[in-house]
């Protein structure tokens, strides 16, 4: 009873902080585990199974979406991995008939991966990654000056349509502003004020989603061709559809 | 749609979607920098409507806590509106005109009514609500000289009606030091003060208040200095009319005064009251000099305004009174 109302200050306290939370989870991870091997019949193994990762993630969603009047804890995390894993087991369903590459109809032939001519085009990837793991590397160095970390976004990250079409206008807005980008770089403050007047957002949007803002005018600002080929699509204007 | 690995953490991955959102997904065997598609998202689950079980806890306890503090008000509203709001105790004061007024607990004066007709002129367009009893007093009595009511040699009484004891001598203190400060650049007036009972609205009973007020009499009188002279005539002596006039109080009057007034009010009232009462007296016998001594004539001056006279004077307190301060 006492370790089960450890657990859940724990937990609150993994609300707020993504250390935390990752810590939690590494400590809970045989839990995890076993969740999930009572879910397959069989002990997951590790690189293989996709399972485990949903069951990590659901231990996350479960960590964020607690409350005491849930009830304990774990049974409330068993519960939602178990119906996470259900989920991901009829989407993976639609693609049933499909052969995995890695699988041979034979025990003889060659599996199916080995006899696609892919190297050279597998090669191009690997570039295609690697620079765009530099953008993003650079990008995250940046974004901690301004006291801003990826997951942070994530959480910031606008829910509603049309909350993100608003965020998205005054991306545009600063896009074809360089000068509003410039200012923003040298003070590393968000020039909330021009946004509002330049865009037609409202100013409570734009300060509620200020981490979000950071990271999408970080983004318009030199050196991230790639993620903004990736996001072209909202550059161009088009809101989002 | 197309989705750029921003982030791989243990348990979860940071994705960035072709319309600018960043999500939280699953993390199956991702590397940053990688495009994937069909991840599986992490959802976002509504808070639980259900109150927190410390709140539900609390619940009946708030409810407790609101009847709890809703008995403070009105515990607290009652003292205030019977401190305040109800009358405790009451003061006629005639010159000739009379008005009573109503006081609360504080002191404080919450209703003025004229006692006689005279009275109610006198309150035409007076609005004393809330002032103090002294500044009330004061304010009547100029307007009763503007109104030709009050002039030199005239007479003030004040009736107090009061179940305690020591705002009686507070109230009687009060007025005549204060009324005769107040005219003595002015006027020479005659100051009197008695124990009333009951006429006013006043919640204490009849019977109560008459017993309590018996006391009051017999220490104040002798106290207040020109009471034995002039309180003679006062309302409550019809009654005990053959007792009251005789000898006792006369003698009682130069004597008590050097005794026991000397300190508290070193005064003009009585020094110049003994001589311009026989002075005034034959000049205007509107109810002073004469009255003192003879009780018939006082009741006449009484008579004057009988519903006063009746109202004003329970008899038992008045007899009981004056036969021990006789004796």
């Amino acid at each position: 009873m006492k370790n089960e109302h450890e657990l859940s200050e724990q937990v609150y306290k993994a609300k707020e902080d993504m250390d935390a939370a990752d810590r939690l989870i590494r400590s809970y991870l045989p839990f995890i585990r076993s969740e999930t091997a009572r879910f397959l019949g069989r002990p997951p193994e590790e690189g293989r199974d996709d399972e485990l990762s949903i069951a990590m993630i659901a231990f996350h969603e479960a960590i964020r979406g607690y409350s005491r009047s849930r009830g304990a804890f774990l049974s409330y995390a068993a519960m939602l991995i178990k119906s996470r894993l259900i989920d991901y087991r009829r989407r993976e369903k639609r693609h049933q008939g499909q052969l995995s590459l890695d699988s041979s109809p034979t025990e003889e032939e060659p599996s199916l991966g080995d006899t696609l001519a892919g190297d050279p085009d597998h090669s191009e990837e690997i570039v295609l990654r690697d620079a765009t793991r530099a953008e993003i590397e650079e990008l995250s160095a940046q974004m901690k000056l301004f006291g801003v970390s990826l997951t942070d976004v994530a959480d910031n990250c606008p829910r509603q349509q049309r909350t993100l079409a608003a965020c998205c206008r005054a991306m545009q807005f600063a896009a074809g502003n360089p000068s509003l980008l410039d200012d923003f770089l040298r003070t590393r403050r968000l020039p909330i004020a021009a946004l509002c007047e330049g865009s037609g957002v409202e100013r409570k949007t734009l300060e509620r989603h200020r981490k979000y803002l950071v990271a999408l005018l970080l983004i318009c600002t030199n050196g991230y061709e790639l993620i903004r080929g990736h996001l072209k699509q909202v550059l161009k204007g088009g809101t989002a559809k | 749609m197309k989705y750029i690995v921003m982030e791989c953490r243990e348990s979860y991955a940071v994705l960035l979607d072709e319309e600018g959102r960043f999500v939280k997904a699953a993390s199956l065997h991702y590397e940053v920098g990688q495009t994937v598609e069909n991840p599986v998202l992490m959802r976002d689950i509504p808070p639980s409507d259900k109150a927190d079980p410390l709140r539900k806890r609390l619940r009946p306890l708030a409810g407790t806590a609101a009847a709890l503090a809703a008995c403070l008000v009105l515990v607290f509203g009652l003292r205030f509106y019977q401190s305040h709001m109800t009358v405790y105790s009451s003061i006629l004061l005639s010159i000739n005109p009379a008005v009573r007024m109503d006081l609360n607990r504080e002191g404080e004066v919450i209703e003025l009514a004229g006692a006689n007709e005279d009275g109610v002129l006198l309150l035409e367009r007076y609005d004393g609500e809330g002032k103090s009893r002294l500044t009330v007093t004061e304010e009547l009595i100029d307007r009763a000289i503007d109104m030709g009511f009050l002039s030199e040699g005239g007479r003030i009484s004040f009736s107090i009606d009061t179940p305690d004891e020591v705002l009686f001598q507070e109230y009687g203190l009060e007025l005549r030091e204060g009324v005769t400060a107040y005219l003595a650049e002015r006027f020479t007036v005659t100051i009197e003060i008695t124990a009333g009972t009951g006429e006013s609205a006043a919640e204490p009973s009849a019977e109560d208040p008459a017993e309590t007020e018996a006391q009051p009499q017999e220490t104040f009188s002798p106290a207040s200095s020109a009471a034995p002279e002039t309180t003679a005539p006062a309302a409550t002596q019809p009654p005990a009319e053959t007792q009251a006039p005789t000898a006792p109080p006369q003698t009682q009057a130069p004597t008590a005064p050097p005794a026991t007034q000397a300190p508290t009010v070193p005064s003009p009232p009585p020094a110049t009251q003994a001589p311009t009462a026989p002075a005034t007296a034959p000049a205007g016998d509107s109810g002073y000099g004469d009255s003192g001594y003879e009780p018939p004539d006082s009741d006449s001056s009484y008579e004057e305004q009988p519903e006063g006279d009746s109202a004003y004077a329970p008899e038992d307190s008045g007899d009981s009174a004056y036969e021990d301060d006789d004796d």
